[in-house]
């Protein structure tokens, strides 16, 4: 075996599996036309493979049912196990900040600006469903039937508000408006009671009703 | 093979789960989870311990996409992740597969009393009677395309290490087929 041999015999694999960068692959192969127990070894490689590949090529489909499962498993998880964005967690430390330096001066401004938001989610909501949104000032809802006022909880991630809507197989329809409400679109109308229970029993949710 | 173009394709796909893109989670895991499920059904060789370990790898890496460095291809991290939750599986004793470095090899006797026509039938047999590090090795390294530093760093062993193991992994299938007469496999 030679000295090449010896420094280049971990490349093997992949060279094989052409892993290798331009470069590389041309400096091995170069070593491979003066090495020859290097060449005899990429051909034993390329034989293995080849009859390992033959022996068992199966490789499990894709399982819709396990997929549900794990879309079970990430809807359950707690409330901040879930991932969040760096943007969002450095935003949410500069928010965390700017309250904390706030509350401590001033305590009275966090329970005012806390009254003012109950206050505002106890004005019932408008006949007419035209509410006003980040992306358009159109009318939010044409089919009644399937779609749900939801407000989150102030402090809710966005991944947590995204699994929670894979779960009820549901969409942000318009929103949010003035007051924090979001219209959410749910495929089914059949499916309503079940998607608003679950949506008012889940943690991240403040309120969620059936637009009416 | 994964080409410069496909690295960044799945960096960008790992970055939009990271953003909470359910849609594309659901690409990822209909991209790889094959590959996935079938590392671990040759590692642990028990069919029922497959589909938990996938459910929990997913779980994970949707929680974790954000940490993902993009300097290797998705699968890599995906069966790294993997990895980790089997041996955790086998040490909490959910399962009877003996998955320690020093294990003695199944009992490769009585699975030969089947009569076996095809060299692709002996080897496969074979296959699944060597030593779990030596069926992980093949596995990885001829049909997941693990370059062997990848090997190294997943298990935690030198990259000498690794060669070495895919060397003595080769010489126990041999032996095997050799105890059964079938010697015309890597002509």
């Amino acid at each position: 075996m030679t000295t090449e041999h010896t420094d280049t015999s971990h490349l093997i694999a992949e060279y094989c599996n052409n892993r290798l960068s331009a470069r590389e692959k041309a400096e091995f192969e170069q070593r491979l036309q003066k090495d020859h127990e290097l060449s005899a070894a990429c051909n034993e490689f390329r034989r293995f493979q080849t009859l390992y590949r033959q022996v068992d090529p199966v490789e499990p489909a894709p399982s819709a049912a396990l997929f549900a499962r794990i879309s079970d498993e990430i809807a359950a998880l707690p409330r901040g196990a879930g991932k969040r964005p760096a943007w969002s967690r450095r935003l949410a430390g500069a928010v965390s900040d700017f309250w904390q330096r706030f509350r401590e001066p001033m305590p009275w401004v966090l329970a005012a600006a806390q009254a003012v938001v109950i206050a505002l989610l106890l004005v019932p909501a408008p006949q007419q469903n035209i509410y006003s949104t980040l992306s358009t000032a159109g009318v939010a809802a044409d089919d009644e039937m399937s779609r749900i006022n939801v407000v989150f909880r102030p402090e809710s991630t966005e991944s947590d508000i995204r699994s929670l809507l894979h779960t009820i197989q549901g969409s942000v329809s318009s929103g949010p408006s003035r007051e924090g409400r979001y219209v959410v679109s749910i495929g089914s109308p059949s499916d309503l009671d079940t998607v608003v229970r679950t949506l008012q029993e889940s943690t991240i949710v403040l309120f969620a009703d059936p637009v009416r | 093979m994964s080409t410069d173009g496909e690295l960044l394709q799945e960096k960008r796909l790992l970055a939009q789960v990271a953003a909470g893109d359910a849609s594309a989670f659901r690409q990822l895991y209909d991209s790889t989870s094959g590959k996935v499920a079938r590392y671990v059904q040759k590692v642990a060789g028990n069919h029922s311990l497959v589909d938990d370990v996938v459910v929990q790898t997913y779980t994970v890496a949707w929680q974790k996409s954000a940490s993902f460095q993009g300097n290797g291809r998705v699968t890599t991290w995906l069966i790294g992740i993997a990895r980790n939750i089997l041996f955790r599986e086998v040490r909490k004793g959910k399962t009877h597969v003996p998955f320690e470095e020093e294990y003695s090899g199944a009992d490769t006797e009585s699975q030969f009393q089947v009569e076996i026509r095809s060299t692709q039938l002996a080897v496969k047999a074979a296959l699944e009677g060597l030593k779990v590090k030596h069926r992980e090795i093949l596995e990885l390294v001829f049909y997941q395309e693990f370059s062997y530093t990848e090997v190294a760093a997943l298990i935690g062993i030198p990259v000498n290490t690794v060669k070495t193991r895919v060397f003595h992994a080769k010489q126990a299938l041999k032996e095997i087929l050799e105890k059964e007469n079938i010697t015309d496999y890597d002509n």
